[in-house]
Formats: structure tokens, sequence, C-alpha cells
């Protein structure tokens, strides 16, 4: 089983780290430089930990367990006017981001207000192309009991509500619901705030954990993290891209962030070692991100094998 | 008035008030406005939907005319010029733009950091009615930070709205669907209420 890491240290000697998780048959995911910083999100093989560590400590670095490693999750907030950000819904998707997640966030164009709440089938359609939608919310709880289901009750991934009140039951079509997290016009750092947080993580990694023992009981025939090795062994140019993550882990695939009509071939072409092609084993769709793609792996129970 | 010495956020949905309270007290601490207003009373029910907002302003600020900012001198009669020795820096930029609108880009010198001379043929009449020149008005700046807080305050989905402003108080009611005539009553009501201390603090006084 593989576990999802965070390294977070100095760039001197980071590349012994790098080399290591190789070595061991882990995989690197994601590496971001920050001046004389370094944070690397990897996985790594859950009995070799311990060797991990002990280089960390010699390089006075930080490794942290990050639940939501290699997940992709979509922030959405009713607009992107100043009442829902940069507080708030910013700082719910960097919190998300601090625990491994890759976050989109996004407002819609006519989320607002109670009556007139609407989403539109391209929004709806763009979260589900991600592991999970966090919508965040205000502060009545009237309104968010009886109005604001309409913006996710059909998106088809696990939806997870902030708001202000607790509440005693789940707001119908969402699959959790976190108090304190409402419309907040400053930066959250209080106490309960991040208390709050810390309870959104949780409940967001326990979901994906149980979107995890769903696939499991239906493997897919690669990682996908497997899959992202192979794309930046075959197709170079991933490298060119200056996104922070240019192929972005999800539980069920990829998002690759190279334009559709030009790569979509170049990738079903891609050759496994063990033989298959990766057009054999998954599906490459037009995503909904400017012309990236999205791949999803297919199961055992369609292919009929693991590699 | 002292400011803010009425603070109250009210709503059916208790959770919901004490949130408004903190979203109001952030956004008026952001703009700046906590020393302006004097009593504020807010409304909100979302069942409704309506939100009122009703506030007095705390008057006694007066523009900021060119003596409050610096000593206005005669300089030689043969040199033909108003000189002006700044006390308080933080309007210079309106009062040179003001100035070279009344007297020309050319005639305005600025030799030193806190000195500035105008040349004239009329000194004297020139001399008092720069003095008198108006450069800033706090007032009106605070209108416009008042209903910049405003949008900011309200509920982003309630877009129609009903709006009464005067100089010394501010009347707003906001909602998504078209505003019911019980509202506008119920804010004049709420207004008045607000206002009621006042006329006794007067009262008083006298």
């Amino acid at each position: 089983m593989l576990e999802p890491i965070m390294y977070e240290g100095g760039v001197f000697k980071h590349n012994l780290v790098i080399e290591l998780i190789e070595d061991l048959g882990g995989y690197v995911l994601q590496t971001n430089y920050m001046q004389t910083e370094v944070m690397i999100q990897m996985l790594c093989p859950h009995e070799d930990v311990s060797m991990l560590e002990d280089l960390a400590k010699e390089l006075r670095a930080k490794i942290t367990r990050a639940p939501l490693t290699g997940t992709d999750i979509i922030v959405i907030a009713p607009t992107l006017a100043y009442h829902h950000l940069p507080h708030h819904s910013c700082d719910v998707a960097e919190y998300m981001r601090r625990q491994g997640a890759n976050t989109t966030l996004i407002g819609l164009a006519r989320g607002v207000g109670r009556r007139i709440a609407q989403i539109s089938s391209k929004e709806r359609a763009l979260a589900d192309e991600h592991d999970l939608a966090l919508f965040t919310l205000g502060n009545f709880e009237n309104c968010l009991m009886k109005e604001k289901y309409v913006l996710y009750k059909d998106i088809e991934v696990p939806c997870v509500i902030t708001g202000t009140p607790e509440l005693s039951t789940t707001p119908a079509y969402a699959k959790a619901y976190v108090g304190h997290l409402g419309r907040i016009a400053h930066r959250l750092r209080n106490e309960g705030e991040i208390g709050a947080l810390d309870k959104l993580a949780e409940v967001v990694g326990t979901i994906l954990d149980e979107q995890r023992l769903e696939i499991s009981k239906d493997p897919l025939t690669t990682h996908p993290a497997r899959l992202m090795k192979e794309i930046k062994e075959h197709i170079p140019e991933i490298n060119k891209s200056l996104s922070p993550a240019p192929i972005t882990l999800q539980l069920m695939g990829a998002r690759v962030k190279l334009p559709y009509s030009q790569y979509k071939e170049a990738i079903e072409n891609i050759e496994f070692e063990e033989g298959p092609k990766l057009g054999e084993i998954a599906r490459v769709l037009p995503s909904g991100v400017r012309d990236y793609m999205l791949i999803r792996i297919l199961p055992k129970s369609v292919t009929g094998f693991v590699i | 008035m002292k400011p803010l010495e009425v603070f109250k956020v009210e709503s059916p949905d208790e959770a919901g008030a004490e949130a408004y309270d903190s979203v109001i007290r952030d956004v008026l601490s952001d703009l700046e406005l906590t020393t302006v207003l004097g009593r504020l009373w807010v409304e909100i029910d979302p069942v409704e939907p309506v939100f009122i907002f009703c506030t007095l302003i705390r008057t006694g600020l007066p523009p900021i005319r060119v003596r409050d900012v610096a000593d206005v001198t005669l300089g030689t009669a043969s040199s033909k010029q108003v000189i002006l020795e700044l006390t308080n820096e933080e309007y210079v930029p309106q009062l040179l733009g003001r100035l070279r609108m009344e007297y020309g880009h050319e005639n305005i010198e600025q030799p030193d950091k806190k000195t500035m001379t105008i040349t004239t043929e009329e000194m004297k009449e020139a001399s008092e009615s720069i003095a008198d020149t108006v450069i800033a008005d706090p007032r009106k700046e605070i209108e416009v930070r008042l209903a910049d807080a405003l949008l900011r305050i309200t509920p982003e989905g309630f877009r129609v709205r009903h709006h009464v402003s005067t100089g010394s108080e501010m009347l707003f009611v906001a909602s998504e669907d078209p505003i019911q005539p019980e509202w506008i009553k119920r804010a004049e009501e709420m207004m008045a209420e607000l206002k009621e201390g006042i006329e006794m603090e007067v009262s008083g006084h006298a």
C-alpha cells in the first residue's frame, strides 16, 4: 500500500529524497520550489516510510502524512464577488491544498440568492470531473436546508457543504455538512475557525477513503500514479507546461494539461511494458477545463487484468 | 453620539445574526467606518426574504479648507506671489490640483517640500479666496465608503434595493423579490426608533 506523504524542507540535497522514493517504488507527484524551500508530494510504500523519515531527519526537513494527496477537489463559491472571496472560499481551498489535494476554485455565474440560485450544466459537468465538490455557502439555516440544494442535487460526485449554523441533519442531496464556516469577512485564523477547517479536512478525508474503498472492490487496471509516470516518460512536452501540477491525479485517473485535440492519440498510444496500450485500459476524454484532457482508468471488471 | 453606541443585528435565525454581526464589524473596520457611524440597526429575515439596514451618521466633520492645512501669507509686492507654508501634508495632491485649476499650471511653484507659491496680479484678493477654498470634503468620501460597505454587507443575491440617504442618516432595504411596502414601513419605524434617543439627548442638554 502506498502512503501519501508531504515533504517540506530546504532545496539542498532534496534530490536524494526523490531518488530514494523512486528506488523504493513510490511516486513523486508534485514538486514545488519556493525560493530556498521545497515541498514534495509523494506516495511512499507503507513499510519504507521509516527510511524516508530517517533521511528527512538528516536533512532537517519535515514529513507529514497528507491524506488528501492524489485527489482533485473543486471548491465552489456562489460567485466570485468579495462576499465570498478571498476569505472563506480561498482559505478553504488553501487548507485542502495543505492536506495534499489539488484544488480548483470556481464561482458560479448565478449561484447567489435563494429562489434565484442556479447552476448551469457546464458548471455541473466541471464539478463532476473532480473527486469531490465542496460548496462554501452562507449563514442562514433556512437557506441551507430549503433552498440551496438546487446547486448540488444533480452533481454525481460527493458534495460537502459548509455554512455557519450547526445543523442536526445534513441538508438533502449533500454527503456531509460542516458548520462554523459560513460568510466570514476576515482571514480564518481564530481557534474555532481553524478547528472547523480541521474538521472539514477530516470529513473530506473520510469521504475520499470511502470512495477509495469502493474503488478497491473493483480495482482500477493501473494506479493513477503509474499512469502519470508513463505519461511523463513518453510525452516530454508535459514537462514544458508551466502549471504547478501538469498532471493532476484523481482517484479514478488524471487530468493532463495538454491540448486534447493534439495529444489524444499520442496519449492513447503510450505502451506499458506489460503490453497493453493506454487507450486499451483507460478512456481519454476532453476536460471542461480549457482544452485539457481527462483520463479515466477502466476497472478490472472491464479490462480483465490489473498491471 | 458616540461611535457605534447602538449596534444591533437581529434575525429570527440567531446563528445567522451572529455571523452577520461579525461580517458587519469586519467590513466597517476594513473601510474605516467605525468612528463614522453613530447608531446601527440591521434586521435580516431570510424567509421573507429581506435585509434592512438603518444607520445614523455622526456629523461634525467640516470640509477641509486651505487655511486648515497651510498658513497663507503675502510675498513681497514686486514678486506678486501668495505664499503657502504647509502645516499638514495630507491634502497636498488635492490642494495642488485645485490651485492649478484656478491659477494655471505655470503660476504654481513648489520651491521646497513645505512651501508653495502662487503668482498672481491681485495678491490680496487671491490670498483671501485661497484661504477659504475647500479642498476636500470628508463627508462625501464617507458617503462613497458607506455605499461600498452596504454592497459588501448585503447578501449578494439581494439585488432589488431601496434606499433613502441624507447627510446624517441612511436607510437601506434589499431583497431578491420586489420590495414590499411593509418592509419600507418597518425600516422607517426602525429609523424613527434609532433617532428617538438623540432627540431626548438634545432636549436633555437643553
